[in-house]
Formats: C-alpha cells, sequence, structure tokens
C-alpha cells in the first residue's frame, strides 16, 4: 500500500504508547511538498513524539508513515535522513566536542563530493552568519547560537523536508524574526514542518496550521481561523474539556 | 613560543601542521639513532614499550576517539601472538604467520562487532561483556595443559605457554632472521606508522564521523549515517591493531602464555592509557614508557606486589587527574604561555 | 534414573554458585547501577574472612557470617572514600573498582602469600539415588535460596526495602521527601558486599581462599546479572537457573572448561536476541 501521490509526508493512524499511556494516538497527517506548516498545541499534546516517530528516533505502536509516497514506518533514523529527511530536536542536538566547522562539515560530507562538502559549509557560514565562531567548539557557544549551529547542520544536508522542534526557542526577538525569515527563505525549496509556542512567530511565516492535542489532531486550517477558535483557545488556555 | 604547541591542540579533524611532521620526524630519526649508544638489553627492555604502545594506540584510538571501551583488546593481543606462535612453528615460514597474527584478531573482532555493535548494547555492556570475552578466553588458554590439546605440531601447553617462538624472517629470504637491534628497529617502525596512521586516519570523513559518534551519536544517525557500520570498521580496525601488537610481542619474547589474555594485562593497557591521557594519541605511548619503567624500577626495588601500586595509581587517576599526564601537562605549559602572550590558540 | 538424580544435583549445586556470586552484584550493580569490578575480590575477602575467623577459633558455621559482616563494613568503608564521588560516571566507577581490585589482590598477596587456604566443612556425605554428594553441596544450594529470598523479602516487604527502591529509581524525589540518600546508597552499596562476602565464605570449603579466586566468578557474576535484565533479583534468578543448568550439565558431561565456554557462548548468543535482558519485557521493578 502506497501513500497519498500528492503528499511527501503522511502518516495513518499513527500511534505511540509509553506504558498504557498514548502519546500519539491515532494520527493521520498530510502534508504537501512546498508546505510550511506549523504544528501548535499544548505540553504533552505529542508534536515531539510525532517528530521522533517519523526519523525513525521511536519506533510506533501501530499505524503507518510515507515519505515521498514509499512506506517508512520501521525504517531506522538513518535510513529516513538519507531519503532527505531533517530534523532539530527539541533541545540542541550538536557535537559539543567540534567546532562549528566540524559540526557543518559533518553534516554536508553525506549529500556532497569533498569540494562540494566544504563549498556547501561555507554557504551555510554566509547565510546563517555563523562566521565569528567557526573555529569555536560548539560547546562553548550560548545557547541561541548553538541552535543556529543545528539549524545550519540540517540545512547543509539540502534535506526535501525539514522537521524543527521549537527553533526560536531561547531567542531574543531579533534572532526570532532572523529564524522567521530564515525558514521562510528556505521554504522557497523545501517543505518544512515546524512545531512553535509563540504565536506572533507562528503568525509571520505560517499559512495552515494543525492543532495537537491528547495525542490526536485537534483542528487543521488557515492561521487566522485556528487562531480564533474558541475550542483551541481553550485548550491554550489550559481547559482541558473539549467537546 | 605558544605556536610550538598549537599543532597538537588544534582539533583532531583538522590537518596536523609542520610543527607536528617535523616532531615525527625528529622523534623518530631520535630512537632509530638510539642503537648506536645502548646495549642490547636496554635495547630490549625498550623495543617492549614500542610493541606494546601499539595495544595502547589500538585502546585509545577506541576510546578516546569512537567512545568505546573495549577490554577486548588483550584477547586480539593474546590471539595474535598465539597465532603467529602456532602458525610459525607448524610451518616454518613466518612472513603469512605474521600477517595471519594481524589478520586473525581482525576477524574475531569483526565477528564480536556483528553481535555486539549490531546487537545495539549501550556502550558500558560493550565494555563489560569485551572483559568477559577476555577473561573466558584466558581461562580457556589455560585449561589447554593435556596432550590432547594440539594445533598442527604445536602443544598448547595450557598455563606454561609456549617456548621458543621462532624470531621472524625476512620475507624474501627464510635464513635470515630478525637480531635483537632489528625488532627495535621494527618495532620503532610499526609504532610511527601507527601513530601517523591513525592521526591521518581522524582527518578523513572517516575519522571524522568517528569522532562525531563520540560526541553525539543519535545526531550522526540523523544526519543519515550507520553509526552501527563505522563502530564496527573502528572496532574490527582496533582488533588488527592489537593482533599486531600481540604478534611482535611474540616474536620479542620467543614465547607465547596464557598471562597475554589476561586481566592483568588488559588493566596495565587501560592504565598506560588514562595515565598518558585518552585525549591524544601520543599520551598513550607516553603512559607505556612511563609505566613500563615503573614497574620494572618496582621490581628491582622490591616493594614486593607491582598490581598494589598498579592499582593505586589507577584509582588516583580515575579520581583526581582524569585527563592523563599530557594532556595535563599541556594545559599547565599552554597556560604559561597565554600568561605571557595574548594570542590563545583556539580549540583544544 | 540415578543418572538423573546426580544429573539434577549437578545443575541444583552449579545454579547455588551462580546466585551466590552474582546475588551481590545483583544488589551493587543491579539496582544501583554501580559497576563493581571489584566484585570478585570481595568474594575473595570473604573467603579470607572466613580462613581468618576460623583461625581464632571460631567454628564455620559462626565464621560464615561474621566473614559477611567484615566485607559488608570494607564495602561501606569503599563506598564513602571512592564509589561516592563517581556516582553517574559509570565508566569512571568502573575503572576506578578494576583499580581496587588490583589493590585488594596486591595487598592479599603481600599479607597472606600467593598460596591457597583451606577450612574444611567435614559434613561427610550424603547418599543420593546410591551415588555419594558432599553433604556440604546440599548445605549452599540450601543458603544460596535462603540469601535470594532473604533479599527479596528484605526489599519487598519491609519499610527500609522500600525506601531503598524508592531511592533508587528516583533519588532526587526521595531526597524531597527527606530521604538521606547518601546514608542510603553507602547502607545499599554495604548490604550487596556483605552478601558477596557471604558467599565468598561459603565458597571456601570447597574452592579454598586465594588471592586472584575473584577472577573465577566476576565473569560469571556479570553474566547472570546482564542478561537479567531490569529486574536484578528475578533476572539473576531465571539467568542463574539458565546458566546453572547449562554449566551443570555440560561440566558433569564433558569438562568445567566446556561448560564455562558453553556459558560465554549462550550469553553473547542472549545478548543477541535478548538485549534488554531475561526481564526486559517486564515493567521495570525489583
Amino acid at each position: 500500500m502506497n501513500g497519498d501521490p500528492k503528499g511527501i509526508l503522511q502518516t495513518r493512524g499513527l500511534r505511540k504508547t509509553f506504558g498504557g499511556v498514548h502519546a500519539v494516538d491515532g494520527v493521520d497527517f498530510l502534508l504537501t511538498e512546498g508546505e510550511l506548516r506549523c504544528l501548535i498545541g499544548p505540553n504533552g499534546a505529542g508534536k515531539s513524539t510525532f517528530f521522533k516517530l517519523i526519523t525513525g528516533q521511536l519506533m510506533p505502536s501501530d499505524g503507518q508513515i510515507f515519505f515521498g509516497g514509499s512506506e517508512v514506518t520501521t525504517h531506522a533514523s538513518h535510513e529516513v535522513a538519507r531519503l532527505g529527511v531533517g530534523i532539530k530536536n527539541q533541545k540542541p542536538d550538536v557535537f559539543d566536542g567540534l567546532s562549528t566547522r566540524e559540526n557543518l562539515w559533518l553534516a554536508a560530507q553525506f549529500a556532497h563530493d569533498k569540494a562540494g562538502a566544504i563549498e556547501q559549509v561555507e554557504q551555510v557560514i554566509d547565510r546563517l552568519q555563523l562566521g565569528a565562531f567557526v573555529h569555536r567548539l560548539v560547546g562553548e557557544l550560548a545557547h541561541g547560537q548553538r541552535q543556529w549551529v543545528e539549524i545550519g547542520m540540517v540545512m547543509a544536508r539540502e534535506p526535501r523536508l525539514i522537521l524543527l522542534d521549537e527553533p526560536s526557542a531561547g531567542m531574543g526577538q531579533e534572532e526570532r524574526l532572523r529564524t522567521a525569515e530564515l525558514l521562510k527563505e528556505l521554504n522557497r525549496t523545501t517543505t518544512i514542518v515546524v512545531v512553535e509556542h509563540d504565536m506572533q512567530f507562528i503568525k509571520r511565516i505560517a499559512d495552515v496550521v494543525t492543532v495537537f492535542h491528547r495525542g490526536r489532531v485537534l483542528r487543521e486550517a488557515k492561521v487566522d481561523v485556528v487562531l480564533n477558535d474558541p475550542e483551541v483557545r481553550d485548550v491554550y488556555l489550559g481547559r482541558t474539556e473539549v467537546t | 613560543m605558544g605556536w610550538l604547541f598549537s599543532d597538537f591542540r588544534r582539533p583532531a579533524g583538522e590537518r596536523p601542521g609542520p610543527v607536528w611532521w617535523s616532531f615525527v620526524v625528529v622523534a623518530t630519526a631520535v630512537l632509530l639513532s638510539l642503537p648506536l649508544t645502548l646495549d642490547l638489553a636496554q635495547l630490549l627492555d625498550l623495543s617492549v614499550v614500542f610493541v606494546l604502545a601499539l595495544l595502547a594506540l589500538s585502546m585509545s584510538f577506541l576510546w578516546g576517539y569512537v567512545g568505546i571501551l573495549s577490554f577486548g583488546q588483550t584477547a586480539f593481543f593474546g590471539l595474535g601472538g598465539y597465532v603467529y606462535a602456532v602458525a610459525a612453528m607448524n610451518w616454518g615460514d613466518t612472513t603469512l604467520p605474521f600477517l595471519l597474527g594481524i589478520a586473525i584478531p581482525l576477524a574475531f573482532a569483526a565477528l564480536l562487532g556483528v553481535f555486539m555493535v549490531y546487537g545495539k548494547i549501550s556502550d558500558i555492556y560493550f565494555s563489560v561483556m569485551t572483559l568477559v570475552i577476555t577473561l573466558i578466553l584466558n581461562r580457556a588458554m589455560r585449561a589447554t595443559s593435556g596432550d590432547q590439546y594440539v594445533i598442527g605440531d604445536v602443544r598448547l601447553n595450557g598455563q606454561n605457554g609456549i617456548p621458543g617462538v621462532p624470531p621472524l624472517q625476512v620475507p624474501w629470504d627464510s635464513s635470515v632472521t630478525l637480531f635483537i637491534d632489528h625488532v627495535y628497529y621494527l618495532s620503532v617502525v610499526l609504532a610511527v606508522l601507527v601513530y601517523v596512521g591513525l592521526r591521518l586516519l581522524l582527518t578523513t570523513p572517516f575519522g571524522r564521523i568517528l569522532v562525531g559518534i563520540r560526541e553525539n551519536e543519535r545526531r550522526i544517525e540523523l544526519l543519515g549515517y550507520d553509526a552501527r557500520r563505522y563502530k564496527f570498521a573502528a572496532f574490527a580496525l582496533s582488533g588488527g591493531i592489537a593482533g599486531l601488537s600481540g604478534t611482535m610481542f611474540a616474536i620479542w619474547g620467543n614465547f607465547v602464555a596464557p598471562e597475554m589474555f589476561g586481566l592483568g594485562q588488559a588493566a596495565e593497557v587501560i592504565i598506560w592509557v588514562i595515565v598518558g591521557g585518552k585525549s591524544t594519541l601520543i599520551g598513550p605511548i607516553v603512559g607505556t614508557g612511563v609505566i613500563q619503567y615503573l614497574t620494572s624500577w618496582l621490581g628491582t626495588q622490591g616493594v614486593g606486589q607491582v598490581t598494589l601500586v598498579l592499582g593505586a595509581i589507577l584509582i588516583v587517576f580515575v579520581l583526581l587527574f582524569k585527563d592523563g599526564l599530557v594532556p595535563t601537562l599541556g594545559a599547565a605549559i599552554a597556560r604559561v604561555f597565554a600568561g605571557r602572550r595574548e594570542s590563545g590558540g583556539g580549540g583544544q | 534414573m540415578d543418572t538423573l538424580l546426580v544429573y539434577a544435583y549437578q545443575v541444583a549445586f552449579s545454579f547455588s554458585i551462580f546466585i551466590l556470586i552474582s546475588l551481590g552484584l545483583a544488589v551493587i550493580f543491579g539496582m544501583m547501577r554501580v559497576i563493581n569490578l571489584a566484585q570478585g575480590e570481595f568474594i575473595m575477602l570473604g573467603a579470607y574472612a572466613c580462613v581468618v575467623c576460623t583461625a581464632f577459633g571460631l567454628p564455620l558455621w559462626l565464621a560464615v557470617p561474621a566473614a559477611g559482616l567484615i566485607v559488608g563494613l570494607i564495602g561501606i568503608a569503599v563506598e564513602r572514600t571512592v564509589i561516592r564521588f563517581l556516582y553517574g560516571r559509570v565508566l569512571d566507577t568502573l575503572l576506578a573498582t578494576w583499580g581496587l581490585s588490583l589493590l585488594l589482590v596486591g595487598l592479599v598477596t603481600t599479607l597472606a602469600g600467593p598460596q591457597s587456604q583451606s577450612v574444611p566443612a567435614d559434613l561427610g556425605g550424603v547418599s543420593l539415588g546410591g551415588l555419594q554428594v558432599p553433604a556440604y553441596g546440599l548445605v549452599m544450594i540450601g543458603s544460596a535460596l535462603a540469601m535470594l529470598v532473604g533479599t527479596y523479602a528484605l526489599w519487598r516487604f519491609t519499610n527500609l526495602g522500600l525506601i531503598v527502591r524508592g531511592t533508587m529509581q528516583n533519588p532526587e524525589m526521595a531526597r524531597a521527601l527527606g530521604t538521606n540518600t547518601s546514608m542510603i546508597y553507602m547502607l545499599t552499596f554495604g548490604f550487596g558486599s556483605a552478601l558477596t562476602g557471604l558467599a565468598g565464605a561459603l565458597l571456601v570449603p570447597l574452592f579454598g581462599a586465594s588471592p586472584t579466586m575473584g577472577l573465577f566468578y566476576i565473569a560469571k557474576a556479570f553474566i547472570a546479572v546482564i542478561s537479567g535484565g531490569p529486574w536484578p533479583l528475578l533476572g539473576t534468578l531465571s539467568a542463574s537457573g539458565l546458566y546453572g543448568s547449562i554449566d551443570g550439565i555440560v561440566s558433569f558431561a564433558f569438562s568445567s572448561v566446556l561448560g564455562e565456554i558453553a556459558v560465554l557462548l549462550v550469553a553473547i548468543l542472549m545478548l543477541r536476541l535478548l538485549p534488554q535482558g531475561i526481564t526486559g519485557r517486564l515493567r521495570k521493578g525489583l
């Protein structure tokens, strides 16, 4: 059985159970090539688990995942990555003991030949303005800078689909604006899914928003529709009796 | 003068600079000229340092750069020695046994790697399981004292070991065998080659990915690399180097015994690497030399139990000097120079 | 029928040795996650404590618990001086305890000499289906089971056991509830050491005491606890059953070395087939 030919990413009845708790509980999700989709929802809604299921960091308890039309449900992390899925996890997930340049190189090296990899690294350094700390160990950088390095690593791989889990967390206002601009620019060539909490940020970048709640998809609509939806507001304000 | 040290302090992934290369050339030249001034007994003592330094390098490569602590190195070391001894005594020729002494431990490491790396057991279980395997091999080899334990014409002799292991012959003329000073030259050249080879390996894509695995295995996987393949290859390579060390040990001493597999041997390797410092490749070589001389000095002083002292050294280094001698001294020297001049080198 | 009985005895005997040598490790490694490579030397210390106590005129049945107590106290001393600085640093713990292992072997060799010493049990034999087996073997089987059941009961049914289990599972929470977790770690380590010392003392009449005897047990103990998986006691029990059977049967039919090698091979296979251990599929608990 194949996925929807329109969708670059699709899940059917995706479910993940941790010791009796359904972290992701039957999610049907369809993403079209070229989209920039935002995922929102309160803490514990299952967004990060959803990302980890797609990228093979966790194995689904039930359901299917399709990428580019073929099934990847039981693929290991590196196999999913090779098909062209890049992810930035919620916590900075970088090589702390290596320099910024080495971090980027490890990412670029996979997809390019020797000269191409070096060129790609330089491009990313320029684009993200990382020039000031290419030789510093990433473990010594500030939180926001490490986020940038990680985004740079994802970019250097040139994936078809990028999953970003709270890319603007721990950043100042100016950095957030830069991140938003960067995502819009990346979106010209790449499909992107972003998990975010910052509504200003979401309004700035998103077209369609998917709302997660208790492991399920609660709403999926244009950003202004979703943000004015009383049920969604209830969920965010902490009133949990959703009907 | 800080530039003198900067070559040793740059990140492993970058190519070593001219200072490092000059150091290698000068050190090699000095070591190769030592036979002019030393007598044969001293050369014999010094040879074994470089033979065992190979073993230390095989461990510190795996531990310091890939992040896997394998106690199996002594198993591969012992296996290499026994393979060379048994094959050379059966066949008379030594070239093929020398190569087998590297190839069979490498294959054995690969076999274990299939089970342990692809079994996805955690790093710490990896350490413990390699230790268990070493112990069992040691016990098995000790139990081969009976007449029935014969490979070809060679009795394994249990815990008495196999004496009379033939010296290495020149590959093109089996009537020419290596004498003590030749063994010294060979050990120095092999140690330098393996040191330089591993250092350069770290600048290749393969080497950088290994370091990436040490730093963050999940991120390596998310970038699309199959981390298991790289760990497997690194483990097999280090098994081959340990096998080379064991083969050279058998050639050096004309003797193999189950102690080569023993826990005592395994502990000594760990101590060399820890004392020298596992975050560099030169550290373990220094550590091997220092501890070898310390133990033989303790032996002549009649202080009794050398293991007692080694045990205490191990505890003290783990608790107080985790980085080892070379990095600790390096950092101290760097601090002194940084105090004089403002230009501190980046990296570590 | 007779052969069957003898096999049953052999299996039970190997089983009890596995239980004895790995029970202390099940507490120290299985529960506390402290990889103690000096575990074999704690067995050795227990054996020597037993030898020394009987030399001072204590009867064997008193010397054994005394040895357990002595090694328990040594364990507490070790925990206070070395282990407590290394919690959470798994690899460093492993290395430091290995140093400790070497140090203890060196120390005991210096003090007592390298030769083996023993204490006779003098219980005679028991006829089992027409075949004589040493009565002391039955005592060992019984003691092993009693120690296992006793440890289980202590953990499961006493308040102290509950505090210990809580501390091991979530030390921050235990501290927040007012538990002195440092004290609990110390006591648990001491308890595991005492069990180990007891085992060493019980082994003396059969295998004697020598400085390097720890080597013979350390590998088996780790194999049993690792294969057992996340439920230390249940896991150790089932792994001991499995390896004890293999060891007992192969040793009796061929030789003890083949028995050990068979155990190792099965252990590696188990690791491949059940990387989480025998109890890995059960939910984490005791």
